[in-house]
């Protein structure tokens, strides 16, 4: 049991805490939206209601749109972008995707290789992107339950004050779902960059994010090893 | 990589996919049936 939980300390640590900062998340937006309630002299809501409510989904979805974007663009960008010194990027002179034998593709794969990485066509193809895939995949999933989600909590919000509902287009082109998306996003692409620029000259020892303490400013993770 | 690791790793990443999958679905079902 020891072994499993230090060989997987990392998922299982992320996992432990998005699941109870998920949970405190749904107790303070709980006692918030009651708060307001009471505010409007309105009847409070039951927990299972709120947690089943868009307006809670919609603040679930909203982030984990952006954190999806944010390493897909990440790591699309790597591709094909180079930041000197950065341990988050290749060196300079290694844009590109890459050849096969630098890959272990076709017939440089091992014989450890992953079976689709000795495939050709589409299977190479789709293996050979898969991770940025079900990355983009995961964003566009989340983003269209921030536009539903969105799109209910805005329509309670003009029902109450005798306005028309709007229609899932109307929603997305509204400056509340723009609002939404932009404020996250903003925050996200800000941070990325940080990371990027901060870890050419600063370090923490002991961490894959950082070059070793005593590389160069101007090496980057590949060249540090 | 040992069976047994292999088997651990492979647990680990459908917890995550199950996870996942199972927080969208949730997203957009719920607004979709006008929750």
């Amino acid at each position: 049991m020891r072994k499993v939980i230090r060989d997987n300390g990392l998922s299982l640590a992320f996992l432990t805490i998005f699941l109870l900062a998920l949970l405190g998340q749904s107790f303070a937006g709980h006692a918030y939206t009651n708060e307001q309630l009471q505010q409007h002299h309105q009847p409070p809501v039951g927990y299972f209601d709120f947690i089943t409510s868009s307006d809670f989904l919609v603040d679930v979805a909203e982030n984990w749109q952006s954190e999806f974007l944010q390493f897909f663009l990440f790591i699309l960008a790597t591709v094909w972008l180079i930041q000197r010194g950065s341990p988050e990027s290749k060196k300079p002179g290694d844009e590109g995707v890459g050849g096969d034998k630098e890959q272990l593709v076709g017939e440089h794969a091992r014989s450890d290789s992953p079976r689709w990485a000795r495939a050709k066509g589409v299977r190479l193809w789709a293996y050979s992107n898969s991770l940025l895939i079900l990355m983009g995949t995961i964003f566009l999933l989340s983003w269209f339950a921030q536009s539903v989600g969105g799109q209910v909590v805005a329509n309670e919000e003009n029902a109450q004050h005798g306005s028309p509902p709007l229609t899932w287009i109307e929603y997305v082109a509204s400056p509340d779902f723009w609002n939404r998306t932009l404020q996250n996003w903003q925050s996200e692409f800000l941070a990325v960059g940080a990371m990027v620029v901060f870890s050419i000259y600063l370090r923490q020892r002991g961490s894959s994010e950082s070059k070793p303490v005593g590389a160069p400013h101007g090496a980057s993770s590949v060249e540090s090893e | 990589m040992e069976d047994v690791d292999k088997q651990q790793t492979r647990v680990v990443f459908w917890t995550w996919i199950g996870v996942i999958t199972i927080g969208l679905t949730v997203m957009i079902a719920l607004p979709l049936a006008g929750r």
